[in-house]
Protein backbone atom coordinates (compact mmCIF):
# COMPACT_ATOMS: atom_id res chain seq x y z
CA UNK A 1 0.00 0.00 0.00
CA UNK A 2 1.33 3.34 -1.03
CA UNK A 3 1.55 6.23 1.42
CA UNK A 4 1.01 9.90 0.78
CA UNK A 5 4.35 11.75 0.47
CA UNK A 6 2.84 14.71 2.34
CA UNK A 7 0.77 13.34 5.23
CA UNK A 8 1.83 9.69 5.26
CA UNK A 9 -1.73 8.34 5.06
CA UNK A 10 -2.39 5.30 2.84
CA UNK A 11 -3.55 5.97 -0.72
CA UNK A 12 -4.58 3.81 -3.66
CA UNK A 13 -2.21 3.13 -6.56
CA UNK A 14 -4.39 4.98 -9.07
CA UNK A 15 -5.42 7.86 -6.83
CA UNK A 16 -4.37 11.24 -8.21
CA UNK A 17 -4.73 13.20 -4.97
CA UNK A 18 -4.61 12.32 -1.34
CA UNK A 19 -8.02 12.07 0.27
CA UNK A 20 -6.70 13.44 3.54
CA UNK A 21 -4.44 16.33 2.59
CA UNK A 22 -5.18 16.91 -1.08
CA UNK A 23 -1.53 16.45 -2.14
CA UNK A 24 -0.98 15.83 -5.85
CA UNK A 25 0.13 12.20 -6.00
CA UNK A 26 0.42 12.20 -9.78
CA UNK A 27 2.96 15.02 -9.74
CA UNK A 28 4.85 13.18 -6.99
CA UNK A 29 4.98 9.99 -9.06
CA UNK A 30 6.22 11.97 -12.06
CA UNK A 31 8.99 13.60 -10.00
CA UNK A 32 10.12 10.23 -8.65
CA UNK A 33 10.12 8.75 -12.16
CA UNK A 34 12.11 11.72 -13.50
CA UNK A 35 14.68 11.28 -10.72
CA UNK A 36 15.06 7.59 -11.58
CA UNK A 37 15.30 8.36 -15.28
CA UNK A 38 18.01 10.98 -14.66
CA UNK A 39 19.88 8.44 -12.51
CA UNK A 40 19.75 5.84 -15.28
CA UNK A 41 20.89 8.45 -17.73
CA UNK A 42 23.79 9.42 -15.45
CA UNK A 43 24.78 5.79 -14.96
CA UNK A 44 24.86 5.19 -18.73
CA UNK A 45 26.96 8.31 -19.29
CA UNK A 46 29.40 7.37 -16.52
CA UNK A 47 29.82 3.96 -18.16
CA UNK A 48 30.53 5.67 -21.48
CA UNK A 49 33.22 7.88 -19.94
CA UNK A 50 31.03 10.94 -20.38
CA UNK A 51 31.86 12.27 -16.95
CA UNK A 52 30.53 15.81 -17.32
CA UNK A 53 27.28 14.45 -18.81
CA UNK A 54 26.98 12.01 -15.92
CA UNK A 55 27.50 14.80 -13.39
CA UNK A 56 24.75 16.83 -15.03
CA UNK A 57 22.25 13.93 -15.11
CA UNK A 58 22.96 12.81 -11.56
CA UNK A 59 22.68 16.35 -10.22
CA UNK A 60 19.31 16.57 -11.99
CA UNK A 61 18.28 13.29 -10.39
CA UNK A 62 19.03 14.52 -6.85
CA UNK A 63 17.37 17.87 -7.57
CA UNK A 64 14.16 15.94 -8.31
CA UNK A 65 14.56 13.72 -5.29
CA UNK A 66 17.22 14.58 -2.74
CA UNK A 67 16.72 11.19 -1.06
CA UNK A 68 17.81 9.29 -4.14
CA UNK A 69 20.90 7.87 -2.43
CA UNK A 70 21.84 5.66 -5.40
CA UNK A 71 22.24 8.82 -7.49
CA UNK A 72 24.20 10.56 -4.74
CA UNK A 73 26.57 7.60 -4.30
CA UNK A 74 27.25 7.53 -8.02
CA UNK A 75 27.60 11.32 -8.15
CA UNK A 76 30.25 11.11 -5.44
CA UNK A 77 32.16 8.52 -7.41
CA UNK A 78 31.97 10.61 -10.57
CA UNK A 79 33.16 13.71 -8.71
CA UNK A 80 36.12 11.77 -7.36
CA UNK A 81 36.99 10.66 -10.86
CA UNK A 82 36.65 14.26 -12.02
CA UNK A 83 39.27 15.33 -9.44
CA UNK A 84 36.85 16.87 -6.96
CA UNK A 85 37.34 14.82 -3.76
CA UNK A 86 35.55 17.28 -1.50
CA UNK A 87 32.41 17.25 -3.61
CA UNK A 88 32.55 13.43 -3.60
CA UNK A 89 32.74 13.41 0.20
CA UNK A 90 29.86 15.87 0.37
CA UNK A 91 27.57 13.63 -1.66
CA UNK A 92 28.40 10.52 0.37
CA UNK A 93 27.92 12.31 3.69
CA UNK A 94 24.52 13.64 2.56
CA UNK A 95 23.52 10.18 1.29
CA UNK A 96 24.46 8.63 4.62
CA UNK A 97 22.54 11.33 6.43
CA UNK A 98 19.38 10.52 4.50
CA UNK A 99 19.87 6.78 4.75
CA UNK A 100 22.20 5.60 7.55
CA UNK A 101 22.04 2.07 6.13
CA UNK A 102 23.29 3.16 2.71
CA UNK A 103 25.97 0.51 2.21
CA UNK A 104 27.70 2.18 -0.71
CA UNK A 105 28.07 5.55 0.99
CA UNK A 106 29.38 3.84 4.13
CA UNK A 107 31.84 1.84 2.09
CA UNK A 108 33.15 4.88 0.18
CA UNK A 109 33.50 6.95 3.34
CA UNK A 110 35.28 4.08 5.11
CA UNK A 111 37.58 3.68 2.15
CA UNK A 112 38.41 7.42 2.20
CA UNK A 113 39.26 7.30 5.91
CA UNK A 114 41.05 3.92 5.90
CA UNK A 115 43.12 4.67 2.81
CA UNK A 116 44.06 8.31 3.33
CA UNK A 117 47.08 8.08 0.99
CA UNK A 118 45.06 7.72 -2.20
CA UNK A 119 42.50 10.32 -1.14
CA UNK A 120 45.26 12.72 -0.08
CA UNK A 121 46.90 12.34 -3.47
CA UNK A 122 43.73 13.50 -5.20
CA UNK A 123 43.36 16.32 -2.68
CA UNK A 124 46.97 17.44 -3.26
CA UNK A 125 46.31 17.47 -6.99
CA UNK A 126 43.25 19.66 -6.39
CA UNK A 127 45.33 22.07 -4.30
CA UNK A 128 47.97 22.23 -7.01
CA UNK A 129 45.28 22.88 -9.58
CA UNK A 130 44.12 25.86 -7.53
CA UNK A 131 47.68 27.22 -7.43
CA UNK A 132 47.99 26.75 -11.20
CA UNK A 133 44.66 28.50 -11.67
CA UNK A 134 45.98 31.51 -9.71
CA UNK A 135 49.14 31.55 -11.85
CA UNK A 136 47.06 31.40 -15.02
CA UNK A 137 44.94 34.33 -13.87
CA UNK A 138 48.12 36.27 -13.14
CA UNK A 139 49.36 35.38 -16.66
CA UNK A 140 52.34 33.44 -15.25
CA UNK A 141 51.91 30.78 -17.93
CA UNK A 142 55.23 28.99 -17.38
CA UNK A 143 54.53 28.43 -13.70
CA UNK A 144 50.92 27.50 -14.36
CA UNK A 145 51.94 24.95 -17.00
CA UNK A 146 54.56 23.48 -14.68
CA UNK A 147 52.07 23.10 -11.85
CA UNK A 148 49.42 21.62 -14.12
CA UNK A 149 51.87 19.06 -15.46
CA UNK A 150 52.41 17.96 -11.84
CA UNK A 151 48.66 17.79 -11.31
CA UNK A 152 48.19 15.64 -14.39
CA UNK A 153 51.03 13.38 -13.28
CA UNK A 154 49.49 12.93 -9.82
CA UNK A 155 45.88 12.62 -11.00
CA UNK A 156 45.72 11.81 -14.73
CA UNK A 157 41.90 11.72 -14.58
CA UNK A 158 41.56 15.37 -13.61
CA UNK A 159 39.98 16.58 -16.82
CA UNK A 160 39.84 20.26 -15.98
CA UNK A 161 43.60 20.31 -15.29
CA UNK A 162 44.21 18.98 -18.80
CA UNK A 163 41.77 21.50 -20.23
CA UNK A 164 43.46 24.41 -18.48
CA UNK A 165 46.88 23.13 -19.57
CA UNK A 166 45.61 22.92 -23.14
CA UNK A 167 44.25 26.46 -22.90
CA UNK A 168 47.67 27.70 -21.75
CA UNK A 169 49.38 25.82 -24.57
CA UNK A 170 46.95 27.40 -27.04
CA UNK A 171 47.69 30.82 -25.61
CA UNK A 172 51.40 30.12 -26.08
CA UNK A 173 50.81 28.91 -29.65
CA UNK A 174 51.83 25.32 -28.87
CA UNK A 175 48.86 23.69 -30.55
CA UNK A 176 50.30 20.19 -30.91
CA UNK A 177 50.90 19.99 -27.15
CA UNK A 178 47.41 21.33 -26.53
CA UNK A 179 46.06 18.69 -28.88
CA UNK A 180 47.70 15.83 -26.98
CA UNK A 181 46.33 17.11 -23.64
CA UNK A 182 42.83 17.51 -25.06
CA UNK A 183 42.98 14.06 -26.59
CA UNK A 184 43.82 12.59 -23.19
CA UNK A 185 41.03 14.67 -21.61
CA UNK A 186 38.60 13.35 -24.21
CA UNK A 187 39.47 9.77 -23.32
CA UNK A 188 38.45 10.46 -19.71
CA UNK A 189 35.45 12.63 -20.45
CA UNK A 190 34.07 11.87 -23.87
CA UNK A 191 31.53 14.64 -24.46
CA UNK A 192 32.85 17.44 -22.33
CA UNK A 193 31.69 20.57 -24.21
CA UNK A 194 34.82 22.52 -23.30
CA UNK A 195 37.12 19.75 -24.53
CA UNK A 196 35.15 19.42 -27.74
CA UNK A 197 35.27 23.17 -28.40
CA UNK A 198 38.99 23.44 -27.66
CA UNK A 199 39.73 20.42 -29.85
CA UNK A 200 37.90 22.07 -32.71
CA UNK A 201 39.93 25.24 -32.25
CA UNK A 202 43.24 23.37 -32.02
CA UNK A 203 42.47 21.25 -35.10
CA UNK A 204 41.70 24.34 -37.14
CA UNK A 205 45.07 25.84 -36.19
CA UNK A 206 46.95 22.64 -36.89
CA UNK A 207 45.30 22.25 -40.31
CA UNK A 208 46.03 25.87 -41.32
CA UNK A 209 49.64 25.39 -40.16
CA UNK A 210 49.99 22.28 -42.37
CA UNK A 211 48.52 24.10 -45.35
CA UNK A 212 51.05 26.92 -44.98
CA UNK A 213 53.88 24.39 -44.86
CA UNK A 214 52.62 22.64 -47.95
CA UNK A 215 52.42 25.93 -49.83
CA UNK A 216 56.04 26.66 -49.00
CA UNK A 217 57.09 23.20 -50.19
CA UNK A 218 55.17 23.61 -53.42
CA UNK A 219 56.79 26.98 -54.09
CA UNK A 220 60.20 25.43 -53.61
CA UNK A 221 59.52 22.45 -55.90
CA UNK A 222 58.84 24.44 -59.07
CA UNK A 223 61.09 26.66 -61.17
CA UNK A 224 59.97 28.99 -63.97
CA UNK A 225 61.99 29.45 -67.14
CA UNK A 226 61.26 32.38 -69.37
CA UNK A 227 62.52 31.67 -72.91
CA UNK A 228 61.28 34.96 -74.34
CA UNK A 229 57.88 33.73 -75.58
CA UNK A 230 56.46 31.27 -73.06
CA UNK A 231 56.97 30.69 -69.38
CA UNK A 232 57.81 27.04 -68.79
CA UNK A 233 57.23 25.63 -65.31
CA UNK A 234 59.29 22.60 -64.42
CA UNK A 235 59.96 20.88 -61.12
CA UNK A 236 62.99 22.03 -59.20
CA UNK A 237 65.50 19.25 -58.52
CA UNK A 238 68.09 19.05 -55.86
CA UNK A 239 71.66 18.08 -56.67
CA UNK A 240 71.18 14.57 -55.32
CA UNK A 241 67.95 14.16 -57.28
CA UNK A 242 69.78 15.28 -60.40
CA UNK A 243 72.42 12.66 -59.75
CA UNK A 244 69.82 9.97 -59.23
CA UNK A 245 67.96 10.94 -62.34
CA UNK A 246 71.05 11.00 -64.52
CA UNK A 247 71.30 7.78 -66.36
CA UNK A 248 75.05 7.68 -66.24
CA UNK A 249 75.88 5.18 -63.50
CA UNK A 250 79.58 5.31 -64.33
CA UNK A 251 79.57 9.04 -63.75
CA UNK A 252 78.10 8.52 -60.33
CA UNK A 253 80.67 5.88 -59.46
CA UNK A 254 83.53 8.16 -60.54
CA UNK A 255 82.17 11.02 -58.50
CA UNK A 256 81.85 8.66 -55.54
CA UNK A 257 85.47 7.52 -55.86
CA UNK A 258 86.67 11.13 -56.17
CA UNK A 259 84.73 12.13 -53.07
CA UNK A 260 86.19 9.10 -51.25
CA UNK A 261 89.77 10.04 -52.16
CA UNK A 262 89.24 13.65 -51.19
CA UNK A 263 87.68 12.64 -47.91
CA UNK A 264 90.68 10.37 -47.18
CA UNK A 265 93.21 13.09 -48.07
CA UNK A 266 91.51 15.91 -46.20
CA UNK A 267 89.78 14.13 -43.37
CA UNK A 268 91.19 10.68 -42.58
CA UNK A 269 94.89 11.25 -43.28
CA UNK A 270 95.28 14.37 -41.07
CA UNK A 271 93.42 12.61 -38.29
CA UNK A 272 95.77 9.63 -38.52
CA UNK A 273 98.83 11.88 -38.49
CA UNK A 274 97.44 13.83 -35.59
CA UNK A 275 96.84 10.60 -33.70
CA UNK A 276 100.43 9.45 -34.31
CA UNK A 277 101.79 12.80 -33.12
CA UNK A 278 99.56 12.64 -30.11
CA UNK A 279 100.84 9.17 -29.21
CA UNK A 280 104.49 10.28 -29.59
CA UNK A 281 103.83 13.33 -27.46
CA UNK A 282 102.18 11.19 -24.78
CA UNK A 283 105.15 8.76 -24.77
CA UNK A 284 107.55 11.70 -24.40
CA UNK A 285 105.55 13.14 -21.54
CA UNK A 286 105.49 9.71 -19.83
CA UNK A 287 109.28 9.35 -20.25
CA UNK A 288 109.87 12.85 -18.88
CA UNK A 289 107.61 12.26 -15.93
CA UNK A 290 109.38 8.92 -15.20
CA UNK A 291 112.79 10.68 -15.25
CA UNK A 292 111.50 13.46 -13.06
CA UNK A 293 110.08 10.99 -10.57
CA UNK A 294 113.39 9.05 -10.54
CA UNK A 295 115.22 12.29 -9.82
CA UNK A 296 112.86 13.19 -7.05
CA UNK A 297 113.19 9.63 -5.65
CA UNK A 298 116.97 10.01 -5.63
CA UNK A 299 116.66 13.38 -3.89
CA UNK A 300 114.33 11.83 -1.30
CA UNK A 301 116.78 8.99 -0.66
CA UNK A 302 119.60 11.48 -0.18
CA UNK A 303 117.52 13.39 2.31
CA UNK A 304 116.81 10.17 4.19
CA UNK A 305 120.51 9.31 4.25
CA UNK A 306 121.37 12.78 5.63
CA UNK A 307 118.68 12.52 8.26
CA UNK A 308 119.84 9.05 9.32
CA UNK A 309 123.46 10.25 9.37
CA UNK A 310 122.47 13.12 11.65
CA UNK A 311 120.71 10.71 13.95
CA UNK A 312 123.77 8.45 13.92
CA UNK A 313 126.07 11.37 14.73
CA UNK A 314 124.07 12.08 17.84
CA UNK A 315 124.68 8.55 19.06
CA UNK A 316 128.39 8.49 18.26
CA UNK A 317 130.60 8.27 21.32
CA UNK A 318 127.56 7.37 23.42
CA UNK A 319 126.66 4.01 24.83
CA UNK A 320 123.80 1.82 23.93
CA UNK A 321 121.07 1.10 26.47
CA UNK A 322 123.00 -1.51 28.35
CA UNK A 323 126.23 0.52 28.27
CA UNK A 324 124.42 3.66 29.40
CA UNK A 325 123.12 1.92 32.52
CA UNK A 326 126.56 0.44 33.21
CA UNK A 327 128.14 3.90 32.91
CA UNK A 328 125.49 5.33 35.19
CA UNK A 329 126.29 2.76 37.89
CA UNK A 330 130.01 3.23 37.36
CA UNK A 331 129.70 7.03 37.67
CA UNK A 332 127.77 6.60 40.92
CA UNK A 333 130.51 4.38 42.29
CA UNK A 334 133.21 6.85 41.22
CA UNK A 335 131.43 9.80 42.79
CA UNK A 336 130.84 8.18 46.16
CA UNK A 337 133.06 6.53 48.73
CA UNK A 338 136.37 7.52 50.29
CA UNK A 339 138.24 7.46 47.03
CA UNK A 340 135.78 9.59 45.09
CA UNK A 341 137.06 10.74 41.72
CA UNK A 342 134.68 13.42 40.56
CA UNK A 343 136.42 14.10 37.23
CA UNK A 344 136.32 10.42 36.35
CA UNK A 345 132.68 10.24 37.47
CA UNK A 346 131.81 13.25 35.32
CA UNK A 347 133.51 11.67 32.27
CA UNK A 348 131.78 8.35 32.80
CA UNK A 349 128.45 10.08 33.17
CA UNK A 350 128.98 11.93 29.89
CA UNK A 351 129.47 8.62 28.11
CA UNK A 352 126.02 7.44 29.24
CA UNK A 353 123.27 8.24 26.73
CA UNK A 354 120.54 10.01 28.69
CA UNK A 355 117.98 9.61 25.89
CA UNK A 356 118.15 5.80 26.05
CA UNK A 357 117.49 5.70 29.77
CA UNK A 358 114.12 4.99 31.32
CA UNK A 359 112.36 7.33 33.73
CA UNK A 360 114.15 6.08 36.84
CA UNK A 361 117.43 5.99 34.89
CA UNK A 362 116.94 9.62 33.93
CA UNK A 363 116.14 10.55 37.54
CA UNK A 364 119.33 8.86 38.72
CA UNK A 365 121.27 10.60 35.97
CA UNK A 366 119.92 13.98 37.10
CA UNK A 367 120.57 13.42 40.80
CA UNK A 368 124.04 12.08 40.08
CA UNK A 369 124.88 15.09 37.91
CA UNK A 370 123.64 17.43 40.64
CA UNK A 371 125.63 15.53 43.27
CA UNK A 372 128.83 15.56 41.20
CA UNK A 373 128.37 19.25 40.42
CA UNK A 374 127.91 20.11 44.07
CA UNK A 375 130.94 18.09 45.13
CA UNK A 376 132.99 19.53 42.28
CA UNK A 377 132.02 23.06 43.25
CA UNK A 378 133.15 22.58 46.84
CA UNK A 379 136.38 20.79 45.96
CA UNK A 380 137.38 23.01 43.06
CA UNK A 381 136.53 26.21 44.86
CA UNK A 382 138.75 25.24 47.82
CA UNK A 383 141.43 24.11 45.40
CA UNK A 384 141.22 27.39 43.48
CA UNK A 385 141.36 29.53 46.58
CA UNK A 386 144.36 27.64 47.97
CA UNK A 387 146.16 27.91 44.65
CA UNK A 388 145.41 31.66 44.53
CA UNK A 389 146.89 32.12 48.00
CA UNK A 390 149.94 30.18 46.97
CA UNK A 391 150.10 32.45 43.85
CA UNK A 392 149.71 29.44 41.57
CA UNK A 393 147.40 31.40 39.28
CA UNK A 394 147.25 28.82 36.50
CA UNK A 395 146.01 26.15 38.86
CA UNK A 396 143.65 28.67 40.49
CA UNK A 397 142.24 29.69 37.10
CA UNK A 398 141.79 26.05 36.12
CA UNK A 399 139.91 25.20 39.30
CA UNK A 400 137.85 28.40 39.49
CA UNK A 401 136.87 28.19 35.80
CA UNK A 402 135.38 24.80 36.50
CA UNK A 403 133.40 26.30 39.40
CA UNK A 404 132.17 29.29 37.37
CA UNK A 405 131.22 27.02 34.50
CA UNK A 406 128.99 25.01 36.80
CA UNK A 407 127.59 27.97 38.80
CA UNK A 408 128.65 31.53 38.00
CA UNK A 409 126.94 32.82 41.16
CA UNK A 410 128.80 30.49 43.49
CA UNK A 411 129.63 32.01 46.90
CA UNK A 412 127.73 35.18 45.93
CA UNK A 413 130.01 35.92 43.00
CA UNK A 414 133.19 35.43 45.02
CA UNK A 415 134.31 32.60 42.72
CA UNK A 416 134.03 34.86 39.63
CA UNK A 417 135.78 37.69 41.45
CA UNK A 418 138.68 35.43 42.45
CA UNK A 419 138.89 34.11 38.91
CA UNK A 420 139.13 37.72 37.64
CA UNK A 421 141.86 38.42 40.22
CA UNK A 422 143.76 35.30 39.18
CA UNK A 423 143.67 36.48 35.57
CA UNK A 424 144.76 40.00 36.61
CA UNK A 425 147.74 38.75 38.61
CA UNK A 426 148.65 36.39 35.88
CA UNK A 427 148.69 39.39 33.50
CA UNK A 428 145.76 38.34 31.34
CA UNK A 429 143.99 41.74 31.37
CA UNK A 430 141.46 40.77 28.71
CA UNK A 431 139.99 37.85 30.69
CA UNK A 432 140.37 39.75 33.98
CA UNK A 433 138.28 42.60 32.53
CA UNK A 434 135.68 40.12 31.30
CA UNK A 435 135.10 38.62 34.75
CA UNK A 436 135.44 41.95 36.67
CA UNK A 437 132.80 43.43 34.36
CA UNK A 438 130.51 40.50 35.08
CA UNK A 439 130.85 40.98 38.87
CA UNK A 440 130.44 44.77 38.51
CA UNK A 441 127.24 44.25 36.56
CA UNK A 442 125.70 41.37 38.57
CA UNK A 443 126.60 42.74 42.03
CA UNK A 444 126.53 46.50 41.43
CA UNK A 445 124.81 47.11 44.81
CA UNK A 446 127.42 45.24 46.78
CA UNK A 447 130.96 45.87 47.84
CA UNK A 448 132.42 43.30 45.39
CA UNK A 449 130.50 44.93 42.55
CA UNK A 450 131.79 48.40 43.32
CA UNK A 451 135.40 47.25 43.79
CA UNK A 452 135.10 45.29 40.51
CA UNK A 453 133.89 48.44 38.77
CA UNK A 454 136.92 50.34 40.08
CA UNK A 455 139.16 47.51 38.94
CA UNK A 456 137.59 47.70 35.48
CA UNK A 457 138.31 51.43 35.34
CA UNK A 458 141.91 50.95 36.50
CA UNK A 459 142.58 48.16 34.05
CA UNK A 460 141.00 50.03 31.15
CA UNK A 461 143.03 53.15 32.05
CA UNK A 462 146.16 51.04 32.23
CA UNK A 463 145.36 49.53 28.86
CA UNK A 464 144.86 52.98 27.33
CA UNK A 465 148.10 54.23 28.80
CA UNK A 466 149.94 51.23 27.51
CA UNK A 467 148.42 51.71 24.10
CA UNK A 468 149.34 55.39 24.14
CA UNK A 469 152.91 54.51 25.05
CA UNK A 470 153.06 51.95 22.26
CA UNK A 471 151.68 54.45 19.78
CA UNK A 472 153.88 57.25 21.12
CA UNK B 1 39.65 32.56 -31.95
CA UNK B 2 39.85 31.77 -28.27
CA UNK B 3 39.86 34.64 -25.75
CA UNK B 4 42.00 33.42 -22.88
CA UNK B 5 40.47 35.64 -20.20
CA UNK B 6 36.96 34.70 -21.22
CA UNK B 7 37.82 31.02 -21.31
CA UNK B 8 39.41 31.21 -17.89
CA UNK B 9 35.96 32.03 -16.51
CA UNK B 10 34.88 28.47 -17.41
CA UNK B 11 37.26 27.15 -14.78
CA UNK B 12 36.57 27.22 -11.06
CA UNK B 13 39.03 26.36 -8.30
CA UNK B 14 38.60 22.88 -6.82
CA UNK B 15 37.32 22.57 -3.29
CA UNK B 16 39.95 21.67 -0.72
CA UNK B 17 39.41 19.36 2.26
CA UNK B 18 39.46 22.33 4.62
CA UNK B 19 36.30 23.53 2.87
CA UNK B 20 34.48 20.17 3.14
CA UNK B 21 32.44 21.15 6.18
CA UNK B 22 31.21 24.37 4.53
CA UNK B 23 30.47 22.46 1.31
CA UNK B 24 28.17 20.08 3.15
CA UNK B 25 26.54 22.73 5.35
CA UNK B 26 25.93 25.24 2.56
CA UNK B 27 24.51 22.73 0.08
CA UNK B 28 20.96 23.65 -0.84
CA UNK B 29 19.01 20.43 -0.46
CA UNK B 30 15.64 21.67 -1.65
CA UNK B 31 14.20 19.21 -4.19
CA UNK B 32 11.09 19.04 -6.32
CA UNK B 33 9.21 17.09 -3.64
CA UNK B 34 9.81 19.92 -1.14
CA UNK B 35 8.42 22.33 -3.68
CA UNK B 36 5.42 20.07 -4.27
CA UNK B 37 4.79 19.91 -0.54
CA UNK B 38 4.92 23.69 -0.38
CA UNK B 39 2.44 23.91 -3.25
CA UNK B 40 0.13 21.39 -1.54
CA UNK B 41 0.36 23.30 1.71
CA UNK B 42 -0.45 26.62 0.04
CA UNK B 43 -3.32 24.97 -1.90
CA UNK B 44 -4.80 23.55 1.30
CA UNK B 45 -4.67 27.00 2.92
CA UNK B 46 -6.43 28.54 -0.06
CA UNK B 47 -9.11 25.80 -0.01
CA UNK B 48 -9.57 26.19 3.70
CA UNK B 49 -9.87 29.96 3.38
CA UNK B 50 -12.31 29.66 0.48
CA UNK B 51 -14.39 27.15 2.45
CA UNK B 52 -14.44 29.50 5.41
CA UNK B 53 -15.45 32.42 3.19
CA UNK B 54 -18.23 30.31 1.58
CA UNK B 55 -19.52 29.19 4.98
CA UNK B 56 -19.59 32.77 6.23
CA UNK B 57 -21.51 33.93 3.14
CA UNK B 58 -24.04 31.12 3.60
CA UNK B 59 -24.59 32.13 7.17
CA UNK B 60 -25.10 35.79 6.20
CA UNK B 61 -27.67 34.79 3.57
CA UNK B 62 -29.58 32.89 6.24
Amino acid sequence: MEKCFNCGNPIGEDERTCRFCGANQRAYRMIMASSEKAYNDGLAKARDHDISGAIESLNRSVRFNKRNTKARDLLGLVYLRYGEPVLALREWVIAKNFDPDDELANRYLDSASSNPGAFEKIDTAAKKFNTAYKYARAKAFDLAALELKNVVRENPDMVKARQLLALIYMQEGEYSKAYSELKAAKEDDENNPLTVRYLKEVRSHLVSGKKKKKKKTDRRSTVSINDGHDVVMMPRQSFIEALDNSKSGLFNILIGIAIGILAFVFLVSPTMKQRENEETRKALITANSTTASSKSDAADLKKQITSLQNKLDKYEGKSDVKGSYENLIKAQQQATGDKADLDAARKTLKEANKKLLGTSGKDLYKSLTAQIDQQTLTTKYDEGKNAFRQRDYDKAIDALKTVVKIDDTYDNGEAVYELAQSYEYKGDTKNALKYYQKVAKDYAQFYRGRSSARKVQQLQQAQQNQQAQTNG
Amino acid sequence: MIDFDEELKNFKPSMETSEAEDAIRDKDLTDMIDILKEITASQSTVIRQSAAVAAAAKQNRK
